[in-house]
């Protein structure tokens, strides 16, 4: 892959980068409520108050304003959050582990079942198999994500037992080693799972879809032809170009992906930034709150961008046309 | 597809032969029914708290009652209209700003057309969810700024789709036959570009509508919402930490919220199956027919996917 090609794609996210900084700016520069009035009090004399201006830049020409906080924002300082007594920055740190062991468990999870399916979907069209998966995925798409890890929770932790109903760790003990990543791996199964479930239709219906195209290829038939089962066709030569369309969709994903874990989260009490962004919009501790959506929309712009490179590496057509 | 009664029909034809189409339909015109006639069908306050409170389903409250004591028969009903009401407003709002946009952008391509394109995808990036979330935290959650917020994110897919559908119809023969007998712009955009436009419209527009559902229970469900309605989400979310004591809690408004999108994405579905032969026939499809699905109809295939892009886009990002 050229070097040209990796800037020029690079290049083209600035402005997503850009616009992402001025709508969150200007978002939080509209808020009603004067922000000296809120450090100072109502009864605060006016040379205090010009104290505080002068101070924090209030009294800065906007785009000065804006300035600093994009330069604040690249150097990481992202403010104070006063909900956590800490900066932003390393609040946000501290909740960042679970919440990527969550997403990218989920994301793995659904992937894999999600081809699988529509693998198993695509090898007889209009069967019984693939109307079944189709149900199910259509079903899985139309349930809100809360219900369906309000129903697991009934099913697998109150009635059955089986799962604990929320946390990332079993307080009552202090374990350390394998002992602990077991028990935080039986924390993790009900989110992922749920996660995952509300994140499979897209894959399965785009792998479905791409075997069944690939089953009417010249290829696909000469394999057949030399006696290859019709799954072994499947699995041996077809999967390999559809999964260039699988990897398309990762970018798409991930929004949805997140905007999931922070319902997810909210419901599994999951010690994610998810939790941290409903505690913060509660409160209305407005720099924390700036803080994860700008670390997930940027996360979401590069995951975009990895995924652009990662198929340009796949697939040398990418590359040239675009 | 007024213009011609023809093909109109046929697609009407094609639609009511699927099942899953028609089963759409009816879902949503339950859905909708209910939200019209919530004061017959639920009279009363739903936020009156003047029943026992955790009753268990019973002919008196056949949805129970929450802890509060408010019957949660009649506040799934009212949070229907609730969520109806936003879902509308949205989806009108997201068609004004979206659909005129779209086709300007795909009438004059060059430097209207760009800038419109650039912005869209801009507007694309920001994950919609987080931004819904923002907005509501900040500016506080009342059913106008949901409305607005959702509006403000949900264009992006209808503008993409119908710069496609316009950038497609406008080299057609019969539009370069009417501009060359003189046809007008503003005749070319209304008698062909339009009337194009609007079946692909209409089915992103149902599959939008389930997004936007989802989206609103989401946010209420984590305590964003407006606090002075009864929404579905927010009965969901009190009922999380009753999961243990009154499982009925959580079953109704879930339960709600899954058929409203179920019927919408079936109608979606239904509707695109009937508005594109040959892309994805809803029925077991005849040994004839299989090569015809292989390769998509030409000037149809490019459009159509750029739809079903569209609608996985819609997704809850």
């Amino acid at each position: 892959m050229s070097p040209r090609y990796v800037l020029r794609r690079l290049l083209q996210a600035a402005p997503t980068v850009l616009g992402i900084l001025v709508i969150s700016f200007v978002l939080v520069y509209l808020v009603p409520g004067n922000p000296t009035l809120q450090l100072a009090g109502e009864n605060a004399d006016p040379a205090r108050l010009a104290e505080i201006d002068r101070q924090f830049g209030f009294d800065d020409p906007l785009h000065r304003q804006f300035l600093t906080y994009v330069g604040n924002v690249f150097t990481g300082d992202l403010g104070f959050s006063y909900s956590q007594g800490d900066t932003v920055a390393s609040s946000i740190r501290q909740r960042l582990f679970p919440t990527i062991l969550l997403t990218g468990s989920a994301l793995l999870l659904s992937s894999l079942v999600g081809i699988v399916l529509g693998a198993l979907a695509a090898r007889r069209p209009y069967g019984v198999v693939d109307g079944s998966v189709t149900l199910s995925v259509l079903l899985a798409t139309a349930l809100p994500t809360f219900w369906l890890a309000q129903l697991m929770l009934l099913a697998f932790a109150i009635h059955g037992g089986w799962l604990p109903i929320g946390g990332y760790e079993n307080f009552r003990e202090t374990w350390t080693g394998w002992r602990h990543t077991l028990d935080v791996a039986h924390h993790m199964i009900l989110p992922v799972v749920v996660l995952a479930a509300t994140e499979l239709a897209l894959v399965a219906r785009v792998t479905r879809a791409g075997l069944i195209e690939q089953n009417e290829s010249d290829y696909a038939r000469a394999a057949l032809a030399k006696g290859l089962s019709p799954w072994g066709v499947i699995r041996r030569h077809e999967l390999r170009n559809v999964l260039l369309p699988v990897v398309t969709i990762l970018g798409l994903r991930a929004g949805s992906l997140f905007a999931g874990a922070v319902i997810i989260e909210e419901v599994f009490g999951w010690p994610g930034i998810g939790t941290l962004l409903v505690q913060a919009a509660r409160q209305n501790d407005r720099p924390l709150m700036l803080g994860v959506v700008l670390l997930v929309s940027l996360t979401v712009v590069a995951v975009n961008v990895a995924t652009d490179l990662v198929y340009g590496k796949i697939d040398p057509r990418v590359r040239v046309e675009s | 597809m007024k213009a011609k009664a023809g093909p109109a029909r046929q697609t009407l034809r094609r639609f009511f032969r699927s099942p899953g189409g028609i089963a759409g339909l009816a879902l949503v015109l339950f859905a909708i029914t209910v939200a019209l006639l919530a004061d017959v069908l639920a009279p009363g306050n739903p936020l009156a708290l003047d029943e026992p409170a955790l009753r268990r389903p019973s002919t008196a409250h056949p949805f129970g009652t929450d802890n509060l004591g408010r019957d949660l028969y009649t506040a799934v009903v009212h949070g229907v209209r609730t969520s109806l009401l936003v879902v509308l407003w949205t989806i009108v709002i997201a068609s004004l700003i979206g659909l005129p946009l779209g086709i300007i952008a795909g009438y004059r391509t060059r430097w209207v057309g760009g800038g419109i394109l650039r912005v869209t995808e801009l507007a694309q990036a920001f994950p919609r969810f987080y931004l819904g979330l923002l907005v509501v935290a900040l500016f506080g959650g009342s059913t106008r700024n949901l409305i607005l917020v959702l509006s403000l994110t949900s264009w992006t897919g209808l503008t993409r789709v119908a710069r496609a559908e316009t950038l497609a119809v406008k080299e057609r023969e019969f539009v370069t036959a009417a501009r060359a007998a003189g046809a007008s712009d503003r005749r070319v955009l209304f008698r062909h570009v339009i009337p194009h436009v609007m079946p692909s419209a209409v089915v992103l527009v149902s599959l939008l509508a389930s997004r936007v559902i989802l989206i609103e229970a989401g946010l209420s469900f984590l305590g964003l919402g407006d606090q002075t309605r009864v929404s579905l989400g927010f009965l969901a979310s009190n009922s999380t930490r009753f999961l243990q004591t009154a499982w009925w809690m959580s079953v109704a408004p879930g339960f709600a919220i899954a058929v409203a999108v179920l019927g919408f994405n079936l109608l979606g579905d239904g509707l695109s199956d009937a508005l594109r032969p040959g892309s994805r026939p809803g029925r077991r499809p005849r040994q004839r027919r299989k090569a015809e699905e292989a390769a998509p109809a030409p000037e149809r295939g490019p459009v159509s996917s750029e739809a079903g892009a569209e609608a996985a886009a819609t997704g809850l990002a």
